[in-house]
């Protein structure tokens, strides 16, 4: 079990952990959900202690991360957000390299490396040296020298980084049966579709935790109807005092209302050609998601 | 729209030794079009797009890029693409104005016209007041947004995205892909790979590349009804694993 | 061939400049670093003797030979001791090393015998040196007839000879260094890739990458020359605008060799070992800086010709000591010259290749 408690972190004046408290049960798989700089991979940093908080603390199995740091890293794996690999060892020479650094047992390194080739389909380029891989597959290297030992805690910083949507899915399959077999995964990613079949989520925006739920827990937990209207008065509705979500894309606006609108206020903006058509839309995820963040730019 | 061809491929190849990186394609994508180029990993995407940037010889077959051949006239194809790679492109040990003014130096524009530029993505990505930091110290997000700006300074024609959103959050994705739109209504060819398959769906047209040669090409709707299924995700995934199963037996 | 666009030339040139002042750090380390060889080398291969111990050993006790010890009395070089002729006094003194040399005045005045301390060759033949020119300067009394005649360097300072050849090893080991990694950091930055795609012509590249290192490399040059002088007191007999000039061309050599070096290494690691090694090692051993050219075999003699620290240290020398000008120094200027066109061209060369097919 993970205990994070009260733990805050900065760096000079940017607060990247704000008071962010959570358990973590074992065999679970919890997402790390936020925007590019919202305090993600320094959570990760302290988990695996790599940086300890300003802050707070953190148990792993009760071993506190500062005073055990040693104990702690025989428990956890890490996959930095780039992870970078020894571009004139070959695929092979790089995998096994991290198989003898963790003292995988000989035994087991065959099935391991099979496995891990099925998800990456390395195999045939298991003579290649790792430089002149492609973009992609060199970030299913990087995962396969992550998971050649099995720590009872793997920590994957957006791991899926480039990996196209084939070997994500053989590789979600692969963290699945990680979970099953009882080792817990704490994981970045930016894809929010695959992160609807996690275990839990912990939402971070600002350095602050705001929300650690099941993902259908926060689904629910949206309060608004979302709507997909065809129209180009992004303007018109961008000042009305009653919009509480409003994103456009490409032609069509996704908006929000504290209040929703009556039959007849629809009938008007159709009859005015404000809007052409309008439905209701499935909040999903993304919609939470770009609730939160305010952060960035609207064009 | 009268069909003006940006980019005709016509049985291009690309070999690094015995290796065929990519093998025998044939492309045709027109002025405006987004045209989404999609693969498994090590499929040839980056490798292709490399050649037809001039950055790669190819090993064999024919390519035009914006009406001029790849072999003899990369001088004036340089000039009239943009090209943002899968690897960062800018300076990050410089300031954002120091690598805009850069990169229009390289462009030969004059003093003047980078000023303007400077002040127009300034206002457009909202980096007013990041003008002096390093690039370094900006969000991955505006970095990324810079890069594609940076590639742009130029007003090329067409532009090639080799993962412009990979590594980005998704509410800057969305922002990327409005840009994109702009590009497009603007009358420039986008040239773009992605891993994310709800991106794919933005497209006007699509490619799905598997060990060197392109094994779909079709809109979005097309591909989707075609081979029944209800998003490119499930289409994308549907056409691969049988390739690889095939490749199997 | 196309036209060079200067605009371009000079994005990179300034980029380039903006790195170097952005990284603080590295900035200081690149000038802080010459002084530091400055002062080592200077120090350690200052054999200057300062100290010499001297026994005499008179056995004529005449006023002639006490007015011979007088005049190495009167100089701060030496310590003078009294010591007695006895043979195995003698070897004493020398073992616990309380003189480094004795003379022996025979009790006619007729022989004078001079025993030094050989354990240290280099430090013997020097004191050698400096006693026979003591006895031929202070007394004329003395028929002795010594031959050694020393030109520009009558104090025979060893600093008049080392001072130009550390000007001339750190010039050339800074800037082939310099060169060597901004490129291929380039190269491993993936930024290089977005240059290709541009109209920039390789021949921008290579001269916008010059133009700001031969501005840095110029200002060590100046740095190291001032700090020589001050420090180890060396005169400067030539025009400050010959130096310019010559180190100038010199700077031009040494960088054009790190951009060639770039072109062939793929990592800063790499170039760096290169720059440091092909640089270094040469200047050293085959330039003249430490050992005469003349005394080596001739396989040795001929590699030296196109070590280009050899030129320039014909020419710093014949600057500082020997007061040479322009046309005197028109010779190594001219090797020089055609070291840095034939270098560039190749990296050049090179460069315009890669630029085709990237690797
Ligand atoms: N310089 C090279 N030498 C040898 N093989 C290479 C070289 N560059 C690329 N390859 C190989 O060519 C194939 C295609 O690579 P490419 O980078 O084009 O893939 P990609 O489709 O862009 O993949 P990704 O989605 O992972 O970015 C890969 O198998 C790669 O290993
Ligand atoms: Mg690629």
């Amino acid at each position: 079990m993970i205990k994070i408690e009260s733990v805050s972190k900065s760096f000079g004046d940017i607060l990247a952990n704000d008071n962010i408290s959570l358990i973590i049960e074992e065999s679970q798989i919890v997402g790390l959900i936020g925007p590019d700089g919202a305090g993600k991979s320094t959570l990760m940093r302290q988990l695996c202690s790599l940086i300890s908080p300003d802050l707070g603390h953190i148990e792993i199995d009760g071993l506190d991360t500062v005073k055990s740091q040693r104990e702690v890293r025989t428990l956890v794996g890490y996959m930095p957000q780039r992870f970078s690999l020894y571009p004139d060892l070959t695929v092979e020479q790089n995998i096994l390299f991290f198989a003898e650094l963790f003292d995988v047992p000989i035994k087991e390194r065959k099935d391991k490396l099979e496995k891990l080739y099925k998800f990456s389909n390395l195999k045939a380029f298991s003579k290649r040296q790792a430089g002149k891989l492609s973009g992609g597959m060199k970030q299913k290297l990087a995962l396969s020298c992550n998971l050649i030992h099995t720590p009872k805690y793997l920590f994957l910083d957006e791991p899926t980084f480039g990996v196209d949507p084939v070997s994500r899915q053989e590789f979600w399959e692969l963290i699945f049966q990680l979970r099953d077999e009882g080792i817990t995964v704490f994981v970045s990613t930016p894809y929010l579709d695959e992160a609807s079949v996690f275990d839990k989520l912990a939402l971070i925006f600002n350095g602050r935790l705001i929300a650690y739920q099941q993902p259908s827990a926060i689904l629910a937990a949206f309060p608004y109807q979302i709507f997909v209207l065809q129209s180009t008065h992004y303007d018109y509705f961008a000042q009305m005092a009653n919009v509480v979500y409003l994103h456009l894309f490409n032609k069509n606006i996704n908006i929000a209302f504290s209040t929703e609108p009556s039959e007849e206020q629809w009938q008007e903006w159709l009859d005015k050609r404000i809007i052409l058509t309008y439905e209701k839309k499935k909040t999903t995820l993304e919609d939470v998601f770009l609730l939160q963040s305010k952060h960035s730019v609207e064009l | 729209m009268s069909k003006i061809l940006s980019v005709y491929t016509n049985k291009i190849t690309k070999k690094f030794g015995s290796f065929t990186a990519v093998d025998n394609v044939d492309l045709e994508v027109y002025q405006g079009e987004i045209f989404g180029f999609l693969g498994a990993n090590g499929a040839g995407k980056s490798t292709m797009i490399r050649m037809l940037c001039g950055l790669l010889t190819p090993s064999a077959g024919e390519a035009k890029v914006g009406g001029y051949d790849v072999y003899k006239e990369s001088e004036l194809i340089k000039k009239s693409i943009g090209y943002m790679s899968q690897k960062f492109s800018l300076y990050n040990d410089l300031t954002v104005a120091e690598n805009i003014d850069f990169y229009g130096g390289v462009y030969s524009l004059n003093k003047r016209n980078i000023q303007e530029k400077k002040g127009e993505i300034a206002v457009e990505l909202d980096l007013d007041r990041q003008m002096n930091r390093l690039t370094k110290d900006i969000p991955v997000g505006l970095k990324q947004k810079l890069a594609l700006a940076c590639a742009m300074l130029h007003d090329p024609g067409i532009i090639f995205l080799d993962e412009p959103t990979s590594g980005v959050d998704p509410k800057v994705r969305k922002d990327f892909w409005n840009i994109i739109y702009q590009l497009s209504e603007q009358g420039k060819t986008v040239f773009v790979t992605t891993h994310f398959m709800d991106e794919a769906e933005y497209c006007h047209r699509l490619s799905i590349m598997h060990q060197g040669k392109i094994i779909a090409l079709d809109s979005p709707q097309n591909l989707k009804k075609k081979n029944e299924e209800n998003s490119i995700n499930d289409v994308f995934i549907k056409l691969i694993r049988s390739q690889i199963d095939a490749d199997y037996q | 061939m196309q036209i060079i666009n200067k605009t371009r030339v000079f994005a990179i040139a300034k980029k380039e400049f903006f790195h170097i002042i952005h990284d603080t750090r590295s900035l200081i380390i690149v000038f802080l670093l010459p002084l530091i060889q400055l002062i080592m080398f200077g120090y350690a291969l200052n054999t200057e003797i300062k100290n010499i111990n001297l026994g005499i050993s008179d056995n004529a006790k005449t006023e002639q030979s006490r007015a011979l010890i007088k005049s190495f009395m009167g100089s701060d070089l030496y310590h003078v001791y009294s010591i007695s002729n006895n043979s195995d006094d003698i070897h004493h003194a020398f073992l616990q090393k309380k003189v480094n040399a004795v003379l022996l005045i025979s009790h006619d005045m007729r022989n004078l015998q001079l025993i030094i301390d050989g354990s240290d060759p280099n430090s013997a033949s020097i004191i050698k040196n400096y006693i026979s020119q003591t006895l031929s300067s202070g007394q004329s009394i003395i028929p002795i007839d010594i031959r050694t005649q020393l030109l520009f360097n009558p104090e025979l300072k060893s600093s008049y000879f080392f001072v130009p050849g550390l000007i001339a090893l750190i010039l050339v080991m800074i800037s082939a260094l310099l060169t060597s990694i901004s490129i291929t950091r380039e190269k491993e930055n993936g930024t290089l890739e977005q240059l290709l795609i541009s109209p920039l012509l390789p021949l921008e590249f290579i001269l916008g990458k010059l133009l700001p290192y031969i501005f840095i490399s110029m200002t060590i040059g100046f740095l190291i020359l001032i700090c020589g002088l001050l420090l180890f007191d060396v005169v400067f007999l030539g025009s400050a605008i010959a130096f310019t000039i010559l180190s100038f061309v010199y700077v031009c050599t040494a960088l054009s060799f790190g951009l060639m070096i770039s072109t062939v290494s793929q990592t800063q690691m790499q170039a760096m070992l290169i720059a440091l090694i092909f640089t270094m090692m040469p200047t050293l051993m085959l330039s003249g800086f430490m050992l005469p050219l003349e005394s080596m075999p001739w396989l040795i003699r001929i590699i030296s010709w196109i070590v280009p620290a050899k030129y320039f240290l014909k020419i710093a020398r014949g600057l500082m000591i020997k007061g040479n000008n322009l046309t005197e120094l028109l010779e190594p200027m001219l090797f020089l010259l055609g070291f840095t066109i034939l270098l560039l061209s190749i990296a050049w060369n090179k460069f315009a290749k890669q630029m085709k097919e990237l690797k």
